[in-house]
């Protein structure tokens, strides 16, 4: 990470705006292309969304009737434009295999894979740096040699593995904790009050949660503990050791803090990863977020919504990097600590 | 359409018939396994047909098999056990003390809509048929249309009218009564082309309706052997509701998803799409049709994960599983608070041989696929105890099903002679057999589910012990479903796993005029089975209909276009504070009324 | 140097073992690699002899991926001992070595899968040995078709291993070109070639590789491709900002006054210097790809069966996770263990390969 020798200077408020306008800008195209290829690739599959009614006893007419009524039965370039244009007038069309709008589906999903991720992401960065940061202190004790065989044994483990071995568990020996193990609520969950409501709520969270962010956690503590290492050597440690300061002064004051700053910018990185990995967790935990909703749709050929689900994926990850890297820019040691 | 439910035909066929029954709910047995749900829905996953096929005689050689029936005992034995616990707490909690509660069913696929004009899958067509709303007739045990929404009807002389009088004291959720204006234009829009019905050939012989007055509807017909049958699965739609919304636009009106109304013992609540359906008991449901039901609510969710809806089961989460993995059915059983059950579903799955291209051409070399593949053996692998050998196109549930078949046994040996005959042998000595210098090898198609996965590999390892090569291919089902029905029919085989129907129509399978037709995979036709299954959908004359369905069996299991492998058995796993569960083969909710749970368990 | 000939000699008995001596810890890998083999032909002796006897192909494949080990680690051991710095500082690294001897012996387990494997990973029993727990038999039980699981583990290493170092192979060759391309082209041709990247980076993976696997015929070649041509950004934004960097370097300028062409440049003189990076990329990349190939055949659309890969195998037990938990389990232990490998050799080579780090 050698950003730290960078200089850059705290841009005023309209640089950011005309920064990130920019950024914006070349989204735009970067987008359409990301949608249209999906478009031809998806049509150049075999299998269109009557797949899913398929049974001998189904007419072809009756399958023909359907795929007109979809407006399958155009040229490619006509639907096209058609699913462009009614895309940019906000209109993101007909779930055919929800038989829901598609916004209405993605209204239901985003949340929550939102949730979710920043579950998985508040528990990758809040344990994985406690922990990087606890081993870089206690550097060579054994401690530190076991957390590092840990950390590397769970980052370099299957995420839905780690899933399924938790099922497992939660069903057989730690069966006793009552973990639920599908799905984002319980049943009665409609007639709990508000506090039970998130209790429940966050017990549904825990399984996956840590199926998803444990492997991140991991490669973010050894990030981490990379970072604080680098931090104790540097020369203002040393000085605020021989000024005398207690050492635990010196460790969170200077040392972790400027261990920190390069970890803020490994978040927006991660967004994506984690968004990523979702799909897999979610088909796993039957949790009813972005990533299932795109794997079920891409299986059932249902254009729009793969189209959509896609859309948004492209959208998070050019979001993840700009926030990377406007917080790359923003945090710059020297403007604060020199 | 034709066959099974003789009585909807003779209804038809009889003129002046007119049946008259006392309006109650239908007896639901579980012992005779010959009721028919039938729902039209490609189920890829290995499904659930029926029971022990009758009259077929174990080899005693094999003792897998001979495990399998003491496995089959000790199930009989246990589920009468349960039986006895069942009827125990039935006597121990009052009636009065029987209401209350809420019930949670959990099953591997989403309800992605209850509007019975666009569904297509098993659990849509039940929560309709049962749950939300009301059909005209409902099934009997012998597939009998028994008096339901209508009171009674009858057919006049002629045979070519029918007038239903409905009953006046059903109303629709919102208050509105249920009248003939409602079955009038649900009859409407299932046969109008602009709508997608899945399967408008249920009404193929209805031509015209006439509302008589509030609770009188008459229809104009044509003889056919399953008249009413289509009245027993389609339920009635709400006109007042849906009657403004254009044809074409039905298919996507928010009803199905968002605002269902129906008319059925319970009432629609909330949905929460991907994971569950929520419904609360319609307490001004006619007490003749049941009433009131016992649970105060009925939620169904969805996990598609089976060792998830186990975990939730035990942790009392859910209270049913429907469509259990056989293989956890034995371990759920060891559990004292868990009941398992089965009851014989019409699912069934086969591998169809593309009889346009070599070598499946040759019906000896289909025979030897047969005789070489130990279906025993893939029964118990892939459905434990809970499936059993197919015989052939009809179910044995089915009353026309003939009970003198015996499947092809497992006979490697036979198969080698076969294939002998047929000019195929190892000439080369590379364990693989040729003819004219082309090996003996194919691709086996299926979906990539871990049960056709296993199928594929005993397959390939059977059939090469008899030099047969084969290479199992797994595709996703949207890909795999044009690559069987486009007109070039570019596989040598592939396996899939479907449901049959009360009436046996299947001529878009078979029928020589429709070898182009996408369902018909085989492209094996027999004008002589034509006429059979012609003729199998206007007789309406039992004894006639029995003999041409043996015609049909034996027609096409000597000439093996598909190698039939297994019957399903649907598996019920519960909670033993669930009580009151009668499923048959007309599906798991037609007794959903009486469902009832234990006083100190309700949440 | 009398003493050191005298250690020598110890190779003679030992291949590698003055390398122990000499301080390169790394050197250990070869006794080891060498103890191990031997061992294993000293254990594997009747299935040798039987090979011999009626020879089959997957076994004479075994037997001569043996012999060469051999000599490859013969080789290796009897080379001279001077250990150079880089491999000195990898030596030192605990677990960089612990990594390549998990990987020395991973990939020795699954080249030698014939020799080694107690059962036939496809021969199937569907009578009373389906579902059975890890037992003296069957050290990690078998499936649900009857077959030893070790045995088709040891056969899985082959299919993961193989795709994981195909799958990074490609991506590494695709990347590396358009990044190197981009970096030294410069202008619009670094421009577009950048936004395809971020193209590439900003659609979802599995909708790219489930369409594109039903485009055309399933094969294990197809995953190999799929999976490089879906990994190949993370190489090529690496590679451009390395050739950005020693672009104008002297040595550069002075090639490209010398009248070289761009392709020259590229391949003689800027590539070679920039191959640190990529090697250690390459090496972290064979982990990433064996966990895609994982969750992809988890999803159902990997390997064509027979043939199965560590992810196949844990899909195929997914659905009986609490009565059979053994064919979930240890595959996915396998996975997690070769890609901890392969992260730690990964780790061990960039500490080790570029001089400002790791001392």
């Amino acid at each position: 990470m050698g950003f730290r020798l960078q200089l850059v200077a705290r841009p005023g408020v309209t640089t950011l705006i005309r920064y990130v306008g920019s950024r914006l800008l070349q989204a735009i195209p970067l987008l359409i292309g990301v949608v249209t290829l999906i478009f031809v690739l998806l049509h150049l599959a075999p299998g269109d969304p009557t797949s899913l009614w398929f049974h001998p006893d189904i007419p072809p007419e009756v399958m023909e009737r359907m795929r007109e009524s979809m407006g399958l039965d155009l040229p490619l370039h006509q639907q096209y434009l058609h699913w462009l244009k009614s895309f940019f007038t906000g209109d993101f069309g007909y779930s055919y295999s929800h038989f829901r709008p598609v916004s209405a589906v993605i209204g239901d999903a985003l949340p929550a894979t939102l949730l979710l991720g920043g579950a998985a992401l508040l528990v990758a960065f809040g344990v994985g740096s406690a922990v990087g940061a606890w081993q870089a202190v206690r550097r060579g004790s054994p401690t530190d040699s076991f957390l590092t065989v840990v950390t590397l044994f769970l980052y370099s483990m299957p995420g839905f593995w780690l899933g399924l071995m938790l099922i497992l568990a939660a069903s057989t020996w730690l069966a006793w904790l009552g973990l639920p193990v599908s799905g984002m609520t319980s049943v009665d969950h409609a007639s709990l009050g508000p506090l039970g409501r998130m209790s429940d709520l966050a017990g549904h969270l825990v399984l996956p949660t840590v199926a998803l962010g444990l492997g991140s956690a991991a490669g973010v503590a050894r990030f981490m503990r990379g970072e604080m290492l680098e931090a104790i050597g540097q020369d203002y440690v040393r000085t605020a050791r021989a000024k005398g300061l207690p050492e635990g002064v010196v460790i969170r004051r200077h040392a972790l803090r400027n261990a920190l700053l390069p970890m803020v910018s490994l978040l927006g990185l991660y967004l994506p990863i984690l968004f990523g990995g979702a799909v897999v967790i979610e088909v796993v935990f039957s949790w009813p977020g972005m990533g299932r909703t795109m794997y079920d749709a891409v299986l059932a050929r249902d254009y729009p919504l793969v189209m959509a689900t896609s859309f948004l994926f492209g959208l998070l990850v050019i979001a993840g990097n700009l926030l990377a890297d406007l917080l790359y820019a923003f945090v710059d040691p020297r403007v604060r600590y020199d | 359409m034709v066959a099974s439910a003789s009585d909807f035909g003779r209804m038809a066929g009889i003129p002046g018939f007119r049946l008259h029954l006392p309006p109650r709910v239908p007896p639901v047995s579980r012992a005779p396994a010959r009721f028919v749900f039938i729902t039209w829905m490609l189920l890829m996953l290995p499904g659930c047909d029926s029971g022990p096929p009758r009259g077929a005689e174990r080899t005693p050689a094999q003792e897998s098999a001979a495990a399998e029936e003491l496995e089959r005992e000790s199930r009989r034995a246990y589920s009468e056990a349960v039986d006895a616990a069942d009827s125990i707490a039935h006597t121990e909690v009052s009636e009065s003390d029987r209401y209350g509660g809420t019930i949670v069913v959990a099953g591997r696929n989403d309800i992605v809509t209850l509007n019975p004009l666009v569904s297509t899958d098993m659990e849509s067509a039940q929560h309709q048929a049962y749950v939300l709303f009301t059909t005209l007739v409902r099934s009997g045990p012998e597939f009998e249309p028994i008096p339901w929404l209508a009171r009674d009807w009858d057919v006049d002389p002629e045979g070519d009218r029918i007038t239903f009088r409905l009953r006046d004291d059903l109303y629709w959720h919102d208050g509105v009564p249920v009248t003939a204006a409602d079955v009038a234009f649900t009859w409407e829009r299932v046969v109008d082309p602009a709508v997608p019905f899945f399967n408008p050939a249920y009404f193929d012989a209805w031509e015209a309706v006439e509302v008589l007055d509030e609770y009188t509807v008459r229809f104009t017909v044509r003889p056919s052997s399953n008249l009413l049958y289509g009245w027993a699965v389609t339920a009635i739609l709400p006109e007042h509701i849906l009657g403004e919304v254009p044809p074409s636009e039905l298919a996507t009106h928010p009803f199905g998803t968002v605002e269902p109304v129906g008319s059925g013992p319970f009432r629609f609540v909330e949905r929460i799409p991907g994971d569950r359906w929520v419904f609360e008991a319609n307490p001004d449901f006619p007490e003749a049709l049941g009433g009131r039901p016992y649970a105060d609510r009925l939620v169904y969710r969805q996990i598609p994960e089976d060792a998830v809806s186990e975990a939730a089961l035990r942790t009392g989460e859910v209270h049913m599983v429907v469509d259990a993995d056989p293989s956890a059915a034995n371990r759920l059983a060891r559990d004292s608070s868990l009941v398992v059950t089965s009851y014989p579903s019409a699912e069934y799955s086969l591998i169809a041989w593309n009889t346009r291209r070599d070598p499946f051409s040759d019906p000896d070399v289909r025979r030897a696929m047969t005789l070489a593949i130990d279906r025993e053996a893939i029964a118990r692998v892939v459905r434990g105890a809970y499936g059993s050998v197919s015989m052939g196109p009809v179910g044995p549930w089915h009353w026309a099903f003939d009970p003198e078949w015996k499947p092809l046994p497992f006979d490697p040996d036979s198969a080698a002679t076969l294939l002998e005959g047929a000019g195929w042998a190892d000439t080369d000595s590379d364990g693989v057999r040729e003819k004219d210098g082309i090996p003996l090898s194919f691709e086996l198609y299926s979906t990539p589910r871990q049960s056709w996965r296993d199928i594929g590999e005993i397959v390939q390892a059977q059939l090469a012990g008899v030099g047969v090569e084969v290479q199992p291919r797994t595709r996703e089902q949207a890909s795999l479903i044009p690559l069987v029905t486009s007109p070039d029919r570019r596989f040598d085989a592939f396996m899939v796993g479907w449901s049959r129907d009360v009436p046996l129509d299947d001529r878009d399978l078979w029928a020589c005029d429709r070898v182009d037709d996408p369902m018909h995979f085989t492209g094996w036709c027999l004008s002589e089975l034509d006429a059979v299954l012609d003729s199998m959908q206007v007789v309406a004359d039992r004894k006639t209909l029995e003999r041409l369905t043996h015609r049909y069996e034996a027609l096409v299991v000597d000439a093996q276009p598909f190698t039939f492998l297994y019957n399903v058995e649907t598996v019920l796993a519960r909670t033993a504070s669930l009580h009151g569960v009668e499923a048959d083969v007309r599906g798991t909710w037609a007794s959903v009324s009486s469902w009832w749970l234990d006083p100190e368990s309700r949440r | 140097m009398t003493e050191r000939s005298g250690i020598r000699r110890l190779d003679r008995v030992l291949p590698g073992l003055s390398r122990v001596y000499a301080g390169g810890a790394s050197g250990a890998i070869v006794p080891l690699a060498w103890v191990s083999l031997l061992a294993v032909a000293a254990w594997k002796r009747q299935r040798i002899a039987q090979i011999i006897a009626a020879p089959e192909a997957d076994g004479i494949v075994a037997l001569v991926t043996m012999v060469v080990l051999l000599g490859i680690t013969w080789f290796f051991g009897n080379r001279s001992s001077r250990v150079a710095p880089a491999e000195g500082r990898f030596g030192r690294h605990r677990g960089a070595v612990l990594g390549l001897g998990l990987l020395v012996l991973l990939a020795g387990a699954a080249l030698l899968a014939p020799l080694l494997a107690p059962f036939d990973p496809n021969a199937i029993d569907l009578g009373a040995g389906r579902l059975l727990p890890p037992s003296a038999a069957h050290w990690l039980g078998t499936d649900e078709l009857g077959r030893d699981l070790l045995s088709r583990t040891l056969y899985g290493a082959r299919i993961s291993l193989l795709i994981g170092v195909l799958a990074v192979a490609i991506a590494v060759t695709v990347g590396t070109a358009i990044g190197a391309i981009a970096g030294y082209a410069g202008g619009w041709l670094d421009t577009l070639l950048m936004r395809t990247v971020d193209l590439f980076l900003s659609l979802p993976r599995l909708v790219l590789l489930i369409t594109a696997m039903a485009l055309f015929r399933p094969s294990l070649p197809l995953i190999v491709l799929l999976l490089g041509l879906t990994g190949w950004m993370g190489v090529s934004r690496l590679v451009r900002g390395q050739v950005l960097s020693v672009r104008e370097r002297e040595y550069i300028q002075a090639a490209r006054a010398l009248g070289f062409g761009p392709s020259r440049i590229l391949g003689r003189h800027i590539l070679p210097n920039v191959a640190t990076p990529i090697i250690v990329a390459a090496t972290l990349g064979i982990g990433n790809a064996i966990l895609a190939e994982a969750a992809l055949s988890y999803l159902g659309l990997g390997v064509q069966p027979p043939i199965a890969s560590w992810g196949s195998i844990i899909q195929s037990g997914a659905d009986r996770l609490t009565d059979a938990w053994w064919i979930t389990t240890f595959p996915g232990l396998a996975i997690a263990f070769t890609v901890m490998s392969f992260n730690l050799v990964g780790d061990g080579l960039r500490d080790s390969l570029d001089p400002r780090r790791g001392e």
